[in-house]
């Protein structure tokens, strides 16, 4: 073989090798054009909740309750009916092998139905797509859609958006059929903003590598929390043996221990919540991602998420008769600025292990993102050189 | 041999003519399979969509014709009259000075003096004439009295009394109630057609956070609540009180928005919480702090799932009998609310109604029109403030120097003046926001390389411009009920564009999948493909370097024996 066919295939190996490299590399979004002009407080007047389990069969128990655990919650702190979507992927309530039917219990005592009385699903089973998903987000809804089933929002909406199930990295999977990938979601929650669809979103996600699952959303005014960090998985938290199969979650669980304590006067804050992440109780790294949020922490209140606590203005009357000194309807900002929050313990529940905590930093969670685009050009370099070989092999055979 | 060389020399050229077939059909096929594996996408127009969002192709004015009339019933014999013209040389003058002055942006609402015919009167018992019915034409009515003072009436009309009656003072007084009337107005639409400004949460005015986005309907639900049914109500008058009271409301607001009304009785709606107790004066009172959770939403249900129509709910609450009187106050000895009612932004008001002890004795069932009266009152007063009708006595009174008095109309029901502000306002509102529908639908069209867009798609858009268009230039026509209509119409045509269903783009796969799906089947096809065309054209060359070289030898053979037969 001469040497000069020989430089010749490499260097065409060497050709296919970088093309194909460069279209697999991914261009870093350029956010920073965001920043500058949007800097928001609470302006919000109602909330809203979305709450996804997209996951199907009996040993998927906890997911069911996880969710309808958090209704119960979200409900308790006052958002109506009218304003959450639940998605429940399964019924498990009724299913042949719960030996409690008709009920769902989130934990082992079984001291709280939480499918008893009250309780309305939007969409159920096989409804729960990610196609259902993506065009609820995004407003997008067949037009014969009932209002129950559409996500009614404004620009002056809290939106909390709770999904659970099984995931892995930058996907979660839906109803063991299909799977929404983090892009899909950084793309319709991008819908939203442009649409005005929202003035906050608070998503939470707990399943595994859940925090892979909120790297890709880049719109603003979002902040996100996921139980996971990437190639770790998130645990349940115990099993009832008459059930036989595990009740809840970890991460929820102990979210649900912050929650359970909030009331509708509540001046707890997503500081709080999140300062009691702990590593030894939840056995995975839970993350959070504020850095597309531009209030501070310890400035939102739980209930702007949970709750729907509204500013409200009394109406003062005004003179009759036309006289000119006509008073303004006195207006009172009714968040709950002079009410001592009675849970003031739990911003001081004592930390067990302070080092991980570094990571629940303002930034992502996943693995280095350089890392695997180098390990990405190195693969295909190996493989078109392999290809380019075998062509080489087979021209030389013949 | 010969007869073999010429056989290889037929099957090369079969095998030539094989491999440039299938090669011809892989050649072929690509642009037909790039063609057919396209996504349908008809083009949206986006030049003109671009040069809307500059406000090129018209950029929307709201002009404002007032009719100026000058009293004559006084003639002073100083010869001192001021005249019409003069007058109104003087104003407009005056204005473009004050235009220049803040800084020469033009103004939006673009106010026109107009001298027209004399006024023989001197009061306002004296304006005879009717009043304008055209949305953005008013009339002026100006006289001598001993106090500066202005009076808007109801009408379209407005009666300014000036102390010193000359030409300058009638200037300034005519510019300054002119710009009380029109100022806020003005700043109101510049900030909404600046598109540099941030309308988002909390740079958002207090008024524009309780308005509610424009609808061409509405839907508005008389709610009863009856704290439990000991206190025995069991109907309550509404219907008479929303004819009696609520109609003129909605006659003149029918040229922005129709409404519907329902109403409905839900008893056993318990509160929450448990109201304090004030017991120096014998009442419950709830601190303005817990009013945000005053609706048990878990247990009271608002909600309609019947209309699609935004609904504003306006509740009457009457406490359980343990629980009366119950009242709104921040504290013990605080003086209590006047009106017991407040409003939720975007929502709609609450209303707490104790009942007059005597009446409960004489009828305990039934709520009569007389008891609902005051909350009829006060909830018209919330209506406004959640259609957005801006209450022009609040804007004005800090900046006028002179007292300047604001008719109101029968039963809160908008004054004209207010229903033209309404209108102007609601226009440029629904202009912008059909706009940045478009645009962003524009965006997301060539953000998704990969989404169908499809035929009716484009023809929204092209019609929500169409309507857009015709609503500024009904604007700028001063048809302002028309430019409403029409931008009601832009606006719902873009809202059907951006929220078509079509318009999912395709999930997101990485392009290893893409790699993954077609490289297992073209690659083992391909390198037969290649190596078979590698191997003809390295024959060729072989063939062609044979020839070559027999030439050459041929060649260099003569060439030698042309050397030799030099030689000898």
């Amino acid at each position: 073989m001469k040497p000069t066919s020989i430089l010749k295939y490499f260097a065409a190996s060497i050709c296919i090798a970088t093309t194909l490299a460069i279209s697999v590399t991914t261009n870093k979004d350029d956010v920073e054009g965001f920043f500058a002009k949007n800097k928001s407080k609470s302006g919000h007047t109602n909330n809203w909740a979305v709450l996804v389990c997209t996951s199907r069969f009996w040993f998927n128990y906890r997911h069911i309750a996880n969710t309808l655990s958090m209704y119960r919650t979200v409900k308790r702190l006052g958002i109506p009916d009218s304003n959450i979507i639940m998605m429940l992927a399964d019924d498990v309530a009724c299913n042949s092998r719960n030996i409690f039917p008709a009920t769902v219990y989130n934990n082992r005592g079984r001291h709280l139905d939480l499918y008893g009385e009250n309780v309305e699903v939007d969409y159920r089973g096989y409804e729960v797509t990610v196609e259902n998903f993506i065009r609820l987000l995004t407003g997008r809804v067949a037009k014969e859609t009932p209002r129950s089933k559409r996500l009614l929002t404004d620009d002056q909406s809290n939106i909390l958006i709770f999904m659970t199930g099984h995931g892995g990295e930058e996907f979660l999977k839906f109803q063991d059929a299909e799977e929404i990938s983090a892009h899909d979601l950084g793309d319709a929650f991008q819908q939203m903003y442009e649409k005005k669809r929202y003035n906050e979103i608070l998503f939470m996600i707990d399943t595994c590598q859940a925090n892979t699952m909120y790297s890709k959303i880049h719109s603003p005014n979002i902040v996100a929390t996921g139980s996971s960090k990437l190639n770790e998985s998130s645990y349940s938290h115990h099993d009832d043996p008459d059930i036989g199969v595990a009740v809840i979650d970890r991460f929820t669980y102990y979210v649900l221990e912050v929650l359970e304590k909030v009331n509708m006067q509540s001046k707890a804050t997503l500081k709080d919540l999140f300062d009691t992440y702990d590593y030894n109780l939840l056995q995975s790294t839970p993350g959070v991602r504020s850095d597309l949020f531009f209030r501070p922490l310890d400035e939102v209140l739980l209930t702007d998420f949970f709750g729907n606590v509204q500013n409200v203005e009394l109406t003062e009357s005004k003179e009759v008769n036309n006289s000119l000194t006509e008073t303004d309807p006195a207006l009172i900002d009714s968040e709950p600025m002079f009410i001592e929050d009675p849970q003031a313990e739990i911003a001081s529940s004592p930390k067990q292990s302070a080092s991980w905590i570094q990571e629940q930093s303002h930034t992502f969670e996943i693995g280095n993102p350089d890392q695997s685009q180098t390990w990405r050009y190195v693969a295909f370099a190996v493989l078109s050189v392999a290809m380019g070989s075998a062509l080489i092999a087979g021209s030389s055979l013949v | 041999m010969a007869a073999d060389r010429d056989s290889m020399a037929a099957n090369d050229k079969i095998r030539r003519m094989v491999i440039l077939s299938v090669w011809a059909v892989v050649l072929l096929g690509l642009p037909l399979w790039w063609k057919t594996t396209r996504v349908y996408r008809a083009e949206l127009p986006y030049e003109s969509i671009n040069k809307w969002k500059q406000w090129e192709t018209c950029k929307p004015k709201f002009p404002i014709r007032v009719n100026v009339h000058l009293s004559e019933a006084e003639q002073h014999q100083s010869g001192n009259n001021p005249t019409l013209s003069d007058v109104t040389q003087g104003v407009i003058k005056r204005v473009q000075e004050l235009n220049t002055a803040r800084g020469g942006k033009g103004s939006l609402l673009t106010v026109e003096f107009i001298p027209s015919k004399p006024w023989t009167g001197s009061s306002d018992k004296d304006i005879t004439d009717r009043a304008s019915a055209i949305p953005g034409t008013y009339d002026f009515y100006i006289s001598p009295s001993n106090l500066t003072h202005a009076s808007i009436r109801s009408q379209r009309q407005g009666f300014i009394q000036v102390q010193t009656w000359s030409t300058d003072h009638i200037i300034e007084t005519i510019v300054e109630t002119s710009k009380a009337v029109f100022g806020s107005e003005e700043k109101t639409i510049r900030q909404l057609l600046d598109t540099n400004e941030d309308t988002q949460g909390v740079h958002k005015v207090q008024d524009q956070l309780k308005t509610v986005k424009y609808a061409s309907g509405y839907q508005l639900t008389f709610s009863l609540f009856s704290g439990d049914a000991s206190n025995g109500v069991r109907e309550w008058k509404m219907q008479e009180v929303i004819h009696a009271y609520l109609a003129p409301f909605i006659k003149t607001m029918s040229t922005v928005s129709k409404f519907t009304i329902e109403s409905q009785i839900q008893h056993y709606a318990s509160l929450a919480f448990t109201p304090q107790m004030d017991y120096g004066l014998q009442e419950h009172y709830l601190t303005p702090d817990a009013l945000p959770n005053f609706i048990n939403a878990a247990e009271w249900s608002l909600a309609s799932t019947v209309s699609s129509l935004p609904s504003l709910n306006f509740l009457t609450y009457v406490p359980k009998p343990n629980e009366s009187p119950l009242v709104i106050k921040t504290g013990p000895g605080a003086p209590k609310s006047s009106t017991n009612s407040f409003l939720i932004p975007r929502w709609g008001g609450i209303a707490i109604l104790n009942r007059d002890t005597d009446r409960i004795k004489e009828h305990p069932e039934l709520i009569t029109v007389k008891d609902l009266e005051p909350v009829m009152r006060v909830f018209l007063s919330q209506l406004r403030d959640l259609m957005g009708v801006t209450d022009l006595s609040t804007t004005t009174q800090s900046s006028s120097s002179f007292p300047i008095l604001f008719h109101k109309a029968l039963n809160e029901a908008p004054t004209t003046w207010e229903l033209d502000n309404l209108l102007r306002r609601r226009s440029a509102e629904n202009l912008v926001d059909s706009l940045a529908t478009i645009s962003s639908l524009a965006q997301l069209v060539r953000d998704t390389p990969n989404m169908v867009v499809l035929d009716h798609i484009q023809k929204d858009v092209t019609e929500a411009l169409q309507d857009i268009g015709r609503s500024c230039e009904h604007l700028s026509r001063q048809e302002y009920v028309e430019a409403l209509a029409a931008s009601r119409d832009g606006l719902v045509k873009s809202e059907t564009a951006f929220f078509d269903p079509t318009m999912v783009s395709m999930l997101y796969f990485p392009d290893e999948h893409k790699y993954a799906i077609y490289m297992p089947l073209f690659v083992p096809i391909s390198v037969p493909l290649l190596m078979s065309l590698l191997r003809e054209v390295k024959r060729l060359k072989e063939k062609k370097q044979a020839q070559q070289d027999k030439g050459k030898d041929s060649q260099s053979h003569d060439n030698h024996e042309d050397k030799d037969d030099k030689q000898e």
